[in-house]
């Protein structure tokens, strides 16, 4: 599991070559993070936007993975959740794909937070989590999830729901 | 004739003074060198007993965190915020606003928007009236407790009551947690059987820097005080510690984190709410009721840091405060007295207690008087003997300089807290002046407190507290 | 006494190491920083360059790398096999279905488990309990890594053998695995979390499996272990429906005559007989309730009773109602909030005593006891009663 400390381990090598820079990179802030070139076929004029907020490295880096490779978005990634609902208010992305663990804000908090807000009208939000609790699912659709991921899934399948989503919307 | 015997007489108190110092440092030192090579292993095999499986079950322990809060109202919505944010499957919180004269309970009512509901539970342990208890429908795991003021002690007794859970985690409001922390001190309780209390090592968040409610940076504080007390609590805190939990003898858990196993300390009967110690009496109680009836019980320590807590940053407060943990160390020992040199509470009695009387508490006290006695044979002439005072330097200074040392970059070396080598350099630097002023400042701040604690005065050193708002 | 040369020698002589000490610690720590930092770089790098690998393997998007084109790319630094497995495990968290598969194959890859036998043998307690991981996670296990993982597991010292034990789950032989679990339970510094977490690696959770395991866990009952650790072995079979040996525990709770060791492991019966619905134990687990007996032992009862049902049982549960200690009346109450008939049935009872009341003589002294109890329940109940409105968990 990752602690807010061994995020600093990282931060702290780049630091010695760009010390601004490096740590907006590691938390996925800037545009051009290293994470969303992964897996090719990235778009030159991006016109629709996705927001993958998950503090755990290895899975926002998969599900950057899965959505960039199937969907002509661009897609940008957090980690943190104060920080990704400050970036979600400031560019409404049309899906946000939203773990419930995380450091700062909650993934149901942030959720409440989007759907008492008019501008996200438009915008879809898939809650992913370890948890298979039945009660967390429910909550989740109370709030008006409009999809629930258990952790671990099956990238097809993903893949699948996701697409579902955005043609819906589309 | 006369003259000599003098001689003899001043040479026996030098030889006790270099011997004391001697000893003292060498169990320090080989308590860090232990400590070290134990860290290390510890953190090398820390993942056999990640609880994995364990959690898919529904056979672990739930835990309640208890935060009593006095007049916290800066701090008390960021703290709950963040405690929000553990890692662990089940876990609750419980805020016990200590009858605070400020607006803590209105901000968090207003905050987590919660409503007056009543808990049906028993008083199994005293404490002072609660006048009502809040939850929220969308925070099903916070209970905020608000009660008549009656100290720290008696907000945890609250709290213990009207926890449901197996284990109960107290903490100070301002006291910052790592996110993995309940995972981690859980571990403890997997490794040793019967576990009733465990502590992790505090460290000091002064100079750390958050953002979003996450510790981004760690730096050492900016201010002096602050920088020579994260050298005390690496010191004192990580190897100290270590090294009492290796011999099963930990007789210290922090107040400003501590996790215990609910039924045993209502067995205990809670923390007891007339003393200024209470975080360390209810340890020697835990000892000694454990020890008394036979029944298996360990005390653990958790050789990594997973609590940031603010240190005091003005000679004031911090004096205060080191005047009032004396006092409750010699509150607690003296409650205790039963115990010492008793073969019936084993190595506690017979070792621990008496090591905790003599170099804890009347440490000090031959500090001081060895101090004192260095003045004099300097100042006056026909004293003056400068074989002993070149001696006194080494084995008591430079020696003590030599170990906080070690402790600073052992602890670098174990765990690079620290985000910058800068931090650690300066660290080292304050390990020489940790022992050439603070520690005889802190003797006699130590001191003080005895005597306090002699004359009886009990009442609480205040902190004046900044808040950690960004 | 003291010889003045001999001071002042060792005073110059502390200083000195002070200083070497201060410069050497020093540089030294700087060092292991750098070092850290090059390969905190370096597994960045590389998690970087096999995460996009793996993915692509094991979406078979890229049909020309195979298993061993893979293994191939990664130098046999030791590191590296340690960054590589971490990798790949960290993935088998987050993934299901058939690329999880895929990468599993990976894990098995001989490389990976000659190099694991190798550390297994050795003689530091590191090594053996990296190995004991990786066949852990792995499951390939030869003759020659299981008797030693079996000679491990039998070590003295706590962590070691806990992870062999754990390893040796992985094994394709039945017996091996049972025995392993039940060596390690016949020690005594075992905790009750670790029995928790073997029985759940233990118990593979696959239907064709359930029966062998059940009969284990009822073997495991009637060897001697302790009381505790037989306790979550109980609770393990109630809470994952084992309904096949319920007849089997409730026998077993027959046959345990009460003593304070035996205390958890008689309300783990009940709590398990409950949880299997095995009605037939009504009245020996009514014998537990009664007045006076140990409290734990009386709340999972209570649990149990509830969760039966019936009139009879209700109207048992309720006419305890009014005698019992606070802890197992607060769960008779809150155990009538589970539906509507239950809250009616609770307050027809209520009516009643009060309506009883008449009929008692107004001047005794138990008068007043009795009205103080009766309002404590109601207070329970009306708080529990605002509980569900709200809907506290």
């Amino acid at each position: 599991m990752k602690t807010a400390i061994n995020n600093i381990d990282g931060k702290k090598q780049e630091a010695v070559m760009k010390k601004i820079d490096s740590y907006r990179k590691l938390a996925g802030v800037a545009k051009n993070s290293p994470e969303k070139g992964m897996g090719g076929g990235q778009p030159t004029t991006p016109k629709r936007e996705i927001l993958v907020v998950d503090d755990d490295d290895l899975s926002r880096k998969l599900i950057n993975r899965l959505v960039s490779k199937e969907f002509d978005y661009e897609i940008v990634s957090k980690a943190n959740g104060i920080e990704a609902l400050e970036y979600a208010q400031e560019h409404i992305p049309q899906l946000i794909i939203l773990d419930l663990m995380l450091p700062g804000m909650n993934g149901f908090e942030i959720l409440k937070k989007i759907r008492g807000d008019k501008r996200f009208d438009q915008t879809k939000v898939v809650l992913v989590s370890a948890k298979s609790r039945s009660e967390d699912i429910e909550r989740g659709f109370d709030l008006t999830a409009d999809e629930y991921i258990t952790k671990p899934f099956q990238p097809k399948e993903f893949a699948a729901r996701i697409r579902k989503l955005l043609t819906k919307a589309a | 004739m006369l003259m000599l015997d003098g001689f003899s007489v001043f040479n026996i108190i030098e030889q006790f003074i270099l011997g004391y110092f001697l000893t003292v440092n060498t169990v320090y030192l080989a308590l860090v060198v232990g400590a070290l090579i134990y860290v290390r292993k510890q953190l090398l095999h820390s993942n056999v007993v990640e609880a994995d499986a364990l959690f898919k079950t529904e056979l672990f322990k739930s835990i309640s965190i208890l935060v009593p809060a006095y007049n916290e109202a800066d701090n008390i919505v960021e703290s709950v915020e963040s405690l929000l944010k553990l890692e662990y499957p089940e876990y609750h919180i419980i805020v016990i606003n200590d009858g605070s004269t400020d607006d803590t309970l209105q901000r968090l009512i207003n905050h987590f928007d919660l409503i007056k509901t009543d808990i049906y539970f028993e008083e199994q342990i005293e404490h002072k009236h609660i006048r009502d208890t809040y939850r929220s429908p969308d925070t099903p795991m916070l209970t905020v407790v608000d009660k008549e003021n009656g100290g720290k002690a008696d907000a945890l007794n609250a709290g213990i009551n009207i926890a449901e859970t197996d284990l109960v985690c107290s903490i100070d409001a301002d006291s910052i947690l790592e996110q993995d922390v309940l995972k981690k001190l859980i571990q403890t309780f997997i490794e040793h059987k019967n576990t009733v209390a465990a502590g992790g090592v505090v460290r000091v968040i002064n100079g750390c820097k958050m953002k979003n409610r996450e510790i981004k940076e760690i730096h050492v504080p900016q201010n002096f005080w602050g920088r020579l007390q994260s050298v005390e609590y690496i010191r004192a805190f990580l190897f100290g510690r270590v090294g009492w939990d290796y011999f099963k003898s930990l007789l210290i858990v922090s107040g400003a984190f501590g996790i215990f196993d609910r039924r045993a300390v209502i067995k205990v009967g809670g923390y007891l709410t007339d003393t200024v110690g209470e975080d360390i009496e209810l340890i020697v109680r835990l000892h000694s009721y454990h020890l008394r009836n036979n029944e298996d019980y360990q005390i653990r320590f958790l050789p990594e840091p997973i609590c940031w807590t603010e240190v005091p940053t003005d000679y004031k407060s911090l004096r205060n405060q080191r005047n009032r943990w004396h006092r409750g160390l010699a509150d607690s020992l003296w409650r205790h007295k039963y115990m010492l040199f008793n073969p019936f509470y084993k190595h506690i009695g017979m070792f621990v207690m008496p090591f905790f009387l003599l170099f804890e508490l009347f440490g000090p006290v031959v500090n001081l008087l060895s101090y004192a006695y260095l003045i004099i044979a300097i100042s006056i002439p026909s004293l003056f003997n400068l074989t002993f005072i070149l001696l006194f330097l080494a084995v008591s200074i430079i020696y003590g300089m030599i170990v906080s040392l070690i402790a600073v970059l052992a602890e670098e070396i174990a765990f690079k807290t620290y985000s910058d080598f800068k931090d650690v350099a300066i660290l080292s630097l304050y390990s020489f002046l940790e022992n050439l002023g603070y520690r005889q400042i802190h003797s006699w701040w130590q001191f003080k407190g005895l005597i306090d604690f002699l004359k009886g005065k009990k009442s609480w050193g205040k902190m004046i507290r900044k808040g950690f708002k960004e | 006494m003291f010889d003045f040369n001999i001071a002042l020698q060792s005073l110059i002589g502390i200083t000195v190491s002070l200083v070497f000490l201060f410069f050497f610690l020093l540089g030294y720590t700087f060092w292991t920083r750098q070092k850290q930092q090059y390969w905190d770089k370096y597994e960045q790098k590389f998690r970087d360059h096999f995460f996009s690998l793996l993915l692509d393997f094991a979406e078979q998007s890229n049909p020309q790398l195979s298993v061993d084109g893979i293994i191939k790319k990664i130098s046999k630094r030791s590191k590296d096999y340690a960054f590589f497995l971490k990798l790949l495990n960290e993935l088998d968290d987050i993934l299901d279905g058939t690329e999880r598969e895929r990468l599993a194959k990976l894990i098995e890859h001989p490389i990976f488990t000659s190099f694991y036998r190798e550390k297994l043998f050795e003689r530091s307690t590191d090594s053996k309990i990296y190995a004991c991981l990786y066949f852990q996670n792995s499951g390939n296990i030869d003759n020659r890594v299981l008797a030693k993982l079996i000679t491990v597991s039998k070590s003295r010292k706590l962590k070691l053998a806990f992870a062999a034990t754990k390893a040796l789950q992985s094994a394709n032989d039945w017996t091996v695995r049972k025995n392993a679990l039940l060596r390690f339970f016949r020690r005594d510094d075992i905790s009750e979390l670790m029995v928790a977490e073997l029985l759940h690696i233990f118990d593979s959770g696959l239907a064709e499996d359930r029966e062998r395991v059940s009969e284990a866990l009822k073997d495991l009952l009637l060897k001697e272990i302790d009381p505790h650790s037989k306790h979550i072995i109980v609770r393990y079979m109630g809470y994952q429906q084992f309904y096949e040996s319920s007849e089997f525990l409730y026998q077993y709770l027959k046959r345990i005559h009460f003593s304070p060791q035996k205390a958890s492991l008689i309300l783990g019966l009940i709590i398990a007989l409950g949880e299997l619905y095995h009605t037939e134990a009504v009245e020996l687990i009514k014998s537990y309730c009664g007045k006076g007996g140990n409290i734990p032992i009386r709340l999972a009862a209570v649990k149990t009773l509830s969760t039966f049902g019936g009139s009879e049982n209700l109207t048992f549960l309720l006419n305890h109602l009014s005698e019992v200690e606070f802890p197992i009346r607060k769960a008779i109450i809150y155990e009538f909030m589970e539906d509507k008939d239950r809250i009616t049935l609770l307050t027809a009872f209520i009516n009643e005593t009060l309506q009883s009341l008449s009929k008692i003589d107004q001047t005794s002294e138990q008068l007043n006891s009795y009205l103080d109890k009766i309002l404590d329940i109601t207070t329970g109940i009306k708080i529990a009663l605002n509980h569900r409105l709200n809907a506290y968990a």
